[in-house]
């Protein structure tokens, strides 16, 4: 079934597209609410209505990006959405402090799985940022406007999630040496 | 500033990542969860509708009713405003033979024609007391002679007669009455006034007047109303427990006639939801006995071997909960009785009916205290009644805003279990009353 006609079929309500469209990217868009969410129950609930959203706004998909981009894109705004209805405080740091980065091959010899675990130990603002800058490739000034923060605190806080990460694969490696 | 970012391929891996979820999150558990929003929606935008309509009728009301017409809110009077137009030639002929008589009796009788003239054209307002005295006046007139309603119009100076001519000339100027062909018996609340020229056929005219029988009895209503009720906690000494709300939305029509002493007897349509949320708990013990043995060696010659069996019994419990859900959609027909009555200076209504109909959708576990089940029949007999007693506000003379508190009985016969289940709801409701 191609991308259209999953679509078109979800939106005439055909049950077989709508189970279609969940079995195919109901636990990729899992793996994005975790990243975002801070337990798997939360981040289940996020599912949920995420796909209850996707359902209800299909409509609107105007096909100019792959539904795979809309379907993401309208899951982390449901997200960010939670995080800002917990009215989280964004904290800011000095322009010095944000120029402290982990080096450019830190990951290199990391799994993708493992690094996932070290964001999702994160605080949940680095996490937020980092997220939606490193992963999802939003820019400094997209992060402010959809978390209602300056772009400066937008920096910062990737800033921190990358010192906080470094220190985590500082220790990852330390501890493989040894 | 791109710095640090991930490059593409390890982008695409986060992205690619795939992480499993718990049982609870299914497709049909998404698809529920919509439905449940969808009905919601569906639920909240009538009720909304129609209380936005009654609040809109409610304010629109006040503000006619805040015009200066409104300064004197006098009672309706249930005369309209007809003219009567007698049938000339047996009225020549009754007219001389009345005259006849009271001649003969020595009663002197006087053309009132000129007092009347003139007068209809100013409109002013009048004492409310004055008012009423009047129109008393004028009923016990028109029963007193029918040829006040005559032109020229000739009556009996004495008495009410006497006093009514005397109050018109005291009253010159102020409001209401006289015509040359007769007399306009006036509505006086704050409708305009339409006339209505009837003509009375050949000897019809002697005939008491009675004003009563072009008075409409008939009213229309329509109204909303909504309920709850809670179940609040487990009843843990049972062993499937269920709590809850249940609520409700009512909205109906009905067309009601007035059989005197305020009260009304009327029927229409009405179309009901009734929705359940609720939690179960199984509550399941199991005693289990447990027999531990060992074996204790008697060191005396001949060595010996004693078992000993100790026996626990322990009891286990196991709890186990669950969410449920029903929904049951209706039509019912109601007999509805109403009695309107004053309290002090505040009119209220009582009212009173039952809805006998059919189930249209049920969907879901319906459910009580102790148990639940499956409801699979569409149609099932239903039966509601309601009881709301409230203050009603006249906003015009034609239309009535009732606020009513209100208790509703909802119950069905499931023709599966071949039980009859029903829960009292109480609530709020709003009902506007328009006279026909």
């Amino acid at each position: 079934m191609t991308e259209k006609e999953l679509v078109e079929g979800c939106i005439r309500e055909d049950r077989i597209c709508q189970r279609e469209l969940w079995d195919r990217y109901s636990k990729k868009l899992m793996s994005l609410c975790l990243r975002y969410c801070n337990s798997q129950e939360e981040a289940e609930d996020a599912l949920m209505e995420a796909y209850v959203k996707i359902y209800d706004n299909l409509k609107n998909f105007r096909f100019q990006s792959s539904l795979e981009t809309w379907m993401r894109r309208v899951s982390v705004n449901l997200c960010i959405n939670k995080i800002r209805a917990r009215k989280h405080i964004w904290t800011s740091i000095s322009d010095d402090e944000y120029r402290i980065g982990f080096k450019d091959d830190a990951f290199d010899n990391l799994q993708v799985q493992h690094i996932l675990k070290m964001v999702e130990a994160l605080p949940v603002g680095y996490r937020t940022v980092f997220n939606l800058y490193a992963i999802e490739g939003y820019t400094h000034k997209d992060i402010s406007e959809m978390l209602g923060i300056d772009e400066g605190t937008s920096r910062s806080q990737f800033a921190k999630a990358r010192k906080a990460l470094q220190i985590q694969i500082d220790k990852s490696e330390g501890g493989a040496k040894a | 500033m791109e710095e640090n970012r991930f490059n593409q391929t390890l982008r695409d891996k986060f992205q690619d990542l795939e992480s499993p979820f718990n049982d609870r999150v299914t497709f049909e558990a998404v698809m529920k969860k919509r439905e449940k929003k969808k009905r919601r929606v569906i639920f909240w935008l009538p009720s909304v509708a129609v209380v936005a309509g009654l609040f809109l009728s409610a304010g629109m009301g006040y503000m006619l009713l805040s015009d200066s017409k409104s300064a004197v809110k006098l009672p309706q009077v249930a005369l309209k405003n007809v003219v009567v137009k007698p049938n000339k030639k047996s009225f020549v002929k009754e007219q001389k033979k009345k005259s006849e008589a009271l001649q003969g009796a020595g009663i002197s009788s006087v053309d009132i024609s000129s007092n009347q003239r003139g007068v209809l054209q100013s409109k002013s307002l009048v004492g409310q007391s004055q008012i009423r005295t009047i129109n008393s006046l004028v009923g016990d007139l028109i029963n007193t002679d029918q040829t006040l309603l005559t032109t020229p119009v000739k009556i009996v100076e004495e008495g009410a007669a006497a006093k009514m001519v005397e109050m018109i000339q005291n009253a010159e100027s102020q409001l209401m009455f006289c015509n040359p062909r007769g007399i306009y018996p006036v509505s006086i609340g704050m409708s305009q006034m339409k006339e209505e020229f009837i003509e009375i056929p050949e000897g019809e005219y002697e005939k008491a007047w009675d004003p009563g029988r072009y008075r409409s009895k008939w009213y229309g209503e329509l109204g909303a109303s909504t309920g709850s009720k809670v179940i609040v906690d487990f009843d843990n000494k049972n062993e499937l427990s269920v709590l809850g709300t249940m609520y409700h939305a009512n909205y109906q029509g009905l067309i009601l006639r007035d059989m005197g002493n305020g009260i009304m007897l009327g029927t229409g349509i009405s179309y009901g939801e009734w929705i359940g949320n609720g939690e179960w708990q199984l509550t399941q013990t199991e005693r289990k006995t447990l027999i531990d043995s060992y074996d204790l060696v008697v060191m005396i010659p001949p060595v010996q071997t004693v078992r000993v069996y100790d026996t626990t019994e322990v009891i286990d419990t196991k709890v186990t909960t669950g969410e449920i859900h029903y929904k049951i959609d209706k039509v019912s027909l109601p007999l509805a009785m109403r009695y309107n009555l004053m309290l002090g200076k505040v009119a209220w209504r009582l009212a009173a009916q039952v809805n006998p109909g059919i189930t249209t959708k049920t969907t879901g576990d319906y459910f009580t205290k102790t148990e639940y089940h499956p409801i699979l029949e569409q149609r099932m007999l239903c039966m509601d009644a309601k009881l709301a007693f409230g203050p009603s506000f006249a906003l015009t003379t034609a239309w009535t805003l009732v606020l009513e508190p209100n208790a509703m009985l909802h119950s069905f016969y499931d023709k599966s279990g071949k039980r009859t289940y029903s829960k009292v709801l109480t609530g709020f409701g709003m009902t506007v009353v328009r006279k026909f």
